[in-house]
């Protein structure tokens, strides 16, 4: 059973890795909320333990098949323009973003 | 003639036969949402709305009517329309105007229904109440002081405050049959796979679906019969027709035992879907107590799962391609994902972004996000065994009337354990609908209706003999 007693400084290191920054009473609030949460679904292993070891268990949808669909060219496609009219920052008919190279991410 | 008292199966009729016009209508909604204090709405299209009512006057003028033409609907603002601001209810997309429209969206444009614009909900359909909103919360038009439900909030509340005859919403977790309960409403979420995705702006992407809400059975059934079907767009739609209904007399209805065991559950509201179920029984169905013992852990299931394809899905919103953006005041890459994503998304969806990537990140998967996809396959299975004791099961939609706001606003858990009811559907991805049942006092009480998978239309059939027997009741 993985831990529920989750500290702010763990709750700071998920939510770096979800690109979110939080102020310390953030931190403080979101760990005891998520104490409370994860203490709550802990019972999911009650359920988990009638399965007897079906490892392959995943969704209700398992009987879904991969499908394909013919390779054609579609004539409802939206075009460039239309599609960058919501961009936030563009040069031409390219989005344009902030360096990448040289930065820790 | 208002739109007040109409359904949309009677305003079809007065449209045919030109005792109303499409624009007439159209209007009367209008200058109703123009007044309403519910907040109902975050875009009003009133003149989108306007030019497709003319349209869909000279259609019916050329004898071409279909059931939706001329009839106005609101939509709920997760799902894209073409042209139209689609929020979410976030501040992440505030500005966000979609290229192209939702498959349902058109669906009812081809059909010339009217829509009228934007319904509030929680921000990206995370919440049981509306008030995670960025654009305020909804009022319940039957007490404004309590909230309508969520996340389809708006959605009800349009309805329910006769501001449309009928509108969309989007079901992960019961954010249809809740809202619907809580306002007095018919509302559905279908099988998964019976009606596309494409162009909901994804929340849980295996548990989300599209349905309606509308004041009657009828009107619940058109407007599904209007969004359903096969659309090669969506991955996951599911092309084989539908089955046809099972004859409604001759159902075998289960009443799990679970379901009015649970702690949360008010003793009114256990008394009104007690009455429900008696009412079914006097249709001629046959009533059987069923057991479905996995029921009460599939809230812990749903909070496993459904943070985990939040965190996925909300990804995608990093202030580059489109929404919200810091992006000119933000010197690097990194530094605009942080300070794009931190600045618009509001508490609910960066709780949720957080418990996603928590449960499903190195050390944590296996014993959290993969022990609950092997659990939800256990209920699911268990809702099998019970289909094939019976072709139905009911309980109640929701544990208790509509609370008060503030009531559970700082309190997730408290929040959550309101759709410990419709959650358990949604990890099967069976079709269910919530009917009103007797309200206690003024506040409506709702009754959840669920079949197998591809049952869809015999629930829908159920529940509009149920409604015919209420009204004979009355009469």
């Amino acid at each position: 059973m993985a831990k529920t007693n989750i500290s702010p400084k763990d709750v700071a290191r998920i939510a770096d890795l979800a690109r979110l920054e939080l102020d310390a009473q953030s931190l403080e609030c979101y760990a005891d909320q998520l104490r409370q949460i994860l203490k709550y679904v802990a019972s999911v292993h009650e359920v988990t333990d009638q399965t007897g070891g079906d490892d392959n268990a995943t969704t209700p949808h398992h009987e879904l098949k991969n499908i394909s669909r013919e390779d054609g060219v579609a004539d409802d496609n939206v075009g460039t323009e239309e599609l960058l009219r919501n961009t936030p920052s563009q040069t031409g008919d390219m989005i344009s973003v902030p360096i990448i190279l040289g930065e820790k991410v | 003639m208002t739109s007040k008292t109409l359904t949309i199966a009677l305003a079809a009729k007065k449209l045919r036969t030109k005792e109303v016009s499409s624009l007439e209508l159209t209007r009367d909604c209008l200058r109703r949402v123009a007044t309403s204090k519910l907040n109902a709405f975050t875009t009003v299209d009133e003149a989108g709305a306007l030019r497709s009512a003319k349209e869909a006057d000279k259609l019916i003028g050329s004898g071409k009517a279909e059931p939706l033409t001329g009839i106005p609907l609101a939509i709920k603002d997760v799902i894209s329309t073409k042209g139209l601001r689609t929020t979410a209810s976030s501040k992440i997309l505030d500005n966000y105007i979609p290229p192209f429209d939702a498959t349902v969206i058109a669906k009812l444009k081809a059909q010339k229904a009217v829509i009228l614009g934007k319904t509030n909900l929680d921000e990206f359909a995370m919440g049981s109440s509306t008030e995670n909103s960025a654009y305020g919360a909804t009022l319940n038009p039957i007490d404004p002081e309590r909230v309508p439900g969520g996340s389809s909030g708006g959605s009800a509340a349009a309805v329910a405050g006769d501001l449309c005859l009928g509108s969309l919403g989007s079901d992960t977790g019961g954010s249809i049959r809740q809202p619907a309960s809580l306002c007095g409403l018919y509302g559905f979420k279908p099988t998964y796979g019976r009606v596309s995705r494409y162009g909901l702006l994804a929340m849980a992407s295996s548990l989300d679906q599209i349905g309606p809400l509308s004041k009657t059975a009828t009107d619940m059934k058109v407007l599904f019969d209007a969004i359903a079907g096969y659309d090669r767009l969506d991955a996951t739609s599911i092309a084989k027709p539908l089955p046809k209904a099972k004859d409604i007399k001759k159902l075998k209805i289960g009443v799990p035992k679970e379901y009015f065991e649970s702690q949360g559950l008010s003793k009114d509201v256990r008394k009104s879907v007690e009455a429900g179920i008696e009412k079914l029984q006097k249709i001629g169905c046959q009533i059987k107590p069923v057991s479905l013992p996995t029921s009460p852990y599939a809230l812990a299931v749903y909070y496993l799962i459904m943070p985990v394809e939040v965190a996925s899905n909300l990804a995608r919103f990093d202030g580059i391609k489109y929404g919200a953006s810091t992006i000119d005041s933000s010197k690097t890459l990194a530094d605009v994902y942080f300070k794009t994503r931190s600045k618009y998304f509001g508490a609910e969806a960066k709780r949720r972004i957080i418990l996603g990537t928590y449960v499903s990140s190195a050390g944590y998967y296996d014993a959290y996000y993969g022990q609950a996809e092997k659990a939800r396959l256990v209920i699911a299975r268990d809702f099998e065994r019970v289909f094939r004791e019976v072709d139905v099961i009911v309980g109640p939609t929701s544990p208790t009337t509509a609370f008060k706001f503030g009531e559970k606003a700082d309190d997730p858990l408290a929040m959550y354990l309101s759709d410990i009811y419709t959650v358990p559907i949604n990890l099967a991805g069976v079709p269910s609908v919530s009917v009103p049942a007797e309200p206690v006092g003024e506040l409506p009480v709702g009754m959840q209706i669920t079949g197998p998978k591809d049952a869809d239309l015999t629930i829908l059939n159920l529940a509009v003999a149920y409604e015919d027997a209420c009204q004979k009741g009355k009469s």
